[in-house]
């Protein structure tokens, strides 16, 4: 007969899904649970334009592991096009960056594929570092920051 | 009736609590499940703000359901107040607030009235609490920042900046 308990890893990602500070971010239109497909789940996040990105965020030994974040296209269930991806300037053309690691994570010191190889930014941004404590719901605070910037300039700016 | 869910902070509960209570709930009894969300004991008087209220409820109130059951945002400290100081390019500016208040109200303060910067700049600063690192999420209270006896939470508005090489 199979072990059907839950991983701690994905017990604790359904935790923290269901906490006061991220049903928060529910309530107030920042963000929304689209699905979990354990070891990800694809979490949309509303821009200030009011057009919401999907992102597949990988969850593989959460939360003590790094989650890594794909711009997702909730619609087809794929990968989201280049075209499609959070246009802007400074921060946020290189935060959603598609040439980086084959547009398969986000360029921010909170995502496990990109902090590897750059140390430097454990101390020059530890504010934007991954928390275990806080999970998820610190990336999706970091995504949401980037889209209601300066910087930001639409799904289709120049 | 639906039970009343309630996003729940305070002095001494860690980050955002949802907690559930039966329909005909007092405010009463929103202090009687603060208690159990606390991480240690405190003695005194404790009051239930909703966010961003200056004046605290009276605690024999039935508390409301939320518009369109959406979960209330409520607050407990025994502070009346907090004392806020932000300091920007060297210069600092300070206003009372309910302990509810939350860091998106107590930044646009900051930013657009004392510190008098548009919009765009708003957007590009952030507060973060003196002597340390922490930049605590928009829809955090201040009176989860502080403690009685205190009242008192002193902010930097830092800029953000880019994430390269």
């Amino acid at each position: 007969m199979a072990d059907e308990r839950m991983r701690p890893d994905e017990e604790m990602l359904r935790l923290h899904l269901g906490s006061g500070r991220f049903l928060s971010g529910v309530d107030s239109g920042r963000w929304r649970l689209i699905k979990i497909e354990w070891p990800c789940c694809i979490i949309a996040v509303t821009a200030s334009d009011g057009v919401e990105y999907g992102f597949r965020f990988h969850c593989q030994n959460y939360p003590q592991g790094v989650a890594s974040a794909q711009p997702w296209d909730i619609e087809r269930d794929a990968a989201l096009a280049a075209q499609n991806w959070p246009k802007g300037k400074g921060r946020v053309a290189l935060a959603f960056n598609p040439g980086w690691q084959g547009g398969t994570c986000l360029y921010l010191p909170c995502d496990r594929q990109s902090i590897e190889g750059h140390d430097n930014w454990r101390h020059e941004h530890p504010a934007l570092l991954w928390d275990p404590a806080k999970g998820l719901c610190k990336y999706l605070e970091i995504i949401h920051d980037l889209l209601h910037s300066r910087d930001y300039g639409g799904r289709h700016a120049a | 009736m639906k039970d009343i869910d309630i996003l729940l902070q305070g002095e001494g509960i860690p980050d955002i609590q949802l907690v559930t209570l039966v329909k005909h709930a007092t405010f009463r009894d929103v202090l009687s499940a603060a208690v159990k969300h606390r991480k240690s004991a405190l003695e005194g008087d404790f009051l239930v703000f909703f966010e961003d209220r200056d004046d605290p409820c009276n605690c024999d109130d039935a508390v409301p359901h939320g518009k369109d059951h959406a979960p209330l945002r409520l607050h407990v400290h025994r502070c009346r107040r907090v004392t806020v100081s932000v300091v920007f390019n060297g210069e600092e500016k300070s206003r009372n607030f309910g302990p509810g208040a939350t860091i998106a109200t107590v930044k646009k303060w900051a930013a657009l009235k004392a510190f008098e910067m548009d919009p765009g700049d708003a957007a590009e600063h952030v507060l973060q609490l003196s002597g340390t690192m922490d930049r605590p999420s928009p829809d955090t209270h201040i009176g989860a920042l502080v403690h009685c006896g205190e009242c008192a939470v002193a902010f930097d508005l830092v800029p953000l900046k880019r994430v390269e090489g």
